[in-house]
């Protein structure tokens, strides 16, 4: 057993250095995927996560049978971790499909006029290529495929004619939204909170002189920075801790 | 290009292959679409697949129903109808001899390029 294991994933990890991605990536992909088979008490791994060829070109977004639509329609548009769900799911249900996350955690969507169909988003907590690989393999039975990440997230897709059959059709498009931001009541407070300190910080250092109030209190600049950290690391668990019991508002 | 005429074939055949995905018993989207990936046809996404399996549905040539699972929301499970037998049956035997036409046609070119 551990023989059939070891060929599936020597061919696995061929196909994903082949497809371009770091040997150290590709390393601790294999490890987490060969993890998650003993938790499944040795299942077969071809029966769990495909042919060793197919499965990496899956993980590494390769080879869609389908090329986008020329007609097709795009939006992107962003939020926060208390909403994203919720309005991925009301837009989704428009015909809006998810193509990626870009750089600035926006979701590029796009919808065929003549085509489109309804989708349904999910959200998974991953940390690195390893566990995103994971959560991939495990929720790909239920047709949820991956559609993009940011920072220790990810979302998936499916249609839900995965769920509904041709009750899921789409008969009527609503119009292309005008909003491209949609920041929920919890996060504008704390953008306004974050804002409105920094500038009475501005104005109180400037009040009273920068260079003379540094000079006099040359640790103040330590407790600026120290706030800094404090303040971001304070944000970065709590919103970790919010993914993580999936708080909505 | 190359990647855009063979999904443009696929397109044109993939209905079928999905019908012949059932002849064995029942499956759901993720089976289907892990067998064809199998065979090399390439990896065929949900926004590919489903709208394949809503036509052959509302064709009558499968019949889809939803069960719900322990651990996740639950899948749609597709089973071959005797319409969609028959339809299977009747559409590979045209494909075949259109298969076959292309075949010979190509081959015959291939031999009079070898030749010259």
């Amino acid at each position: 057993m551990m023989t059939v294991h070891a060929t599936y994933f020597d061919r696995l990890g061929t196909a994903l250095r082949a497809s371009g991605r770091p040997a150290d990536e590709v390393a601790a992909i294999v490890a987490e995927l060969a993890a998650h088979l003993a938790d499944a008490d040795g299942a077969d791994p071809v029966e769990e996560f495909g042919a060793p060829e197919e499965f990496a070109a899956r993980l590494t977004g390769g080879a869609e049978v389908a090329g986008p639509a020329t007609g097709a329609e795009t939006w992107k548009w962003t939020t926060d971790i208390y909403n994203d769900r919720r309005l991925l799911n009301q837009y989704g249900d428009q015909g809006w499909e998810v193509e990626r996350l870009d750089r600035l955690g926006r979701f590029v969507c796009r919808r065929d006029p003549a085509d489109a169909l309804r989708w349904e988003y999910c959200r998974a907590m991953a940390n690195g290529a390893a566990e995103r690989a994971a959560r991939t393999a495990e929720l790909a039975p239920d047709a949820w495929e991956p559609c993009g990440h940011w920072a220790f997230y990810m979302y998936f897709k499916r249609p839900k004619a995965a769920s509904a059959g041709p009750a899921a059709a789409l008969d009527a498009l609503a119009r292309t939204p005008a909003e491209h931001v949609m920041f929920g009541g919890r996060v504008r407070r704390v953008l306004v909170v974050t804002g409105l300190l920094a500038l009475v910080a501005v104005v109180a250092l400037v009040c009273s002189d920068y260079g003379d109030f540094v000079a006099a209190h040359p640790w103040s600049l330590a407790v600026f920075a120290a706030a800094g950290v404090a303040g971001g690391l304070g944000g970065w668990y709590g919103t970790k801790r919010d993914v993580a019991k999936g708080v909505e508002e | 290009m190359a990647a855009d005429r063979r999904s443009s074939w696929l397109k044109g055949v993939l209905d079928l292959l999905v019908l012949s995905c059932l002849t064995e018993g029942e499956s759901y989207g993720y089976e289907i679409s892990k067998a064809l990936a199998g065979a090399g046809l390439g990896d065929i996404k949900g926004g590919t697949l489903y709208p394949v399996l809503n036509r052959l549905e509302e064709a009558g040539h499968v019949v889809g129903e939803f069960r719900a699972s322990a651990r996740g929301p639950g899948r749609r499970y597709y089973r071959l109808t005797g319409d969609g037998r028959a339809a299977l049956a009747r559409q590979t035997g045209a494909w075949l001899e259109f298969h076959t036409a292309v075949r010979d046609t190509l081959t015959a070119s291939k031999s009079t390029t070898g030749e010259t």
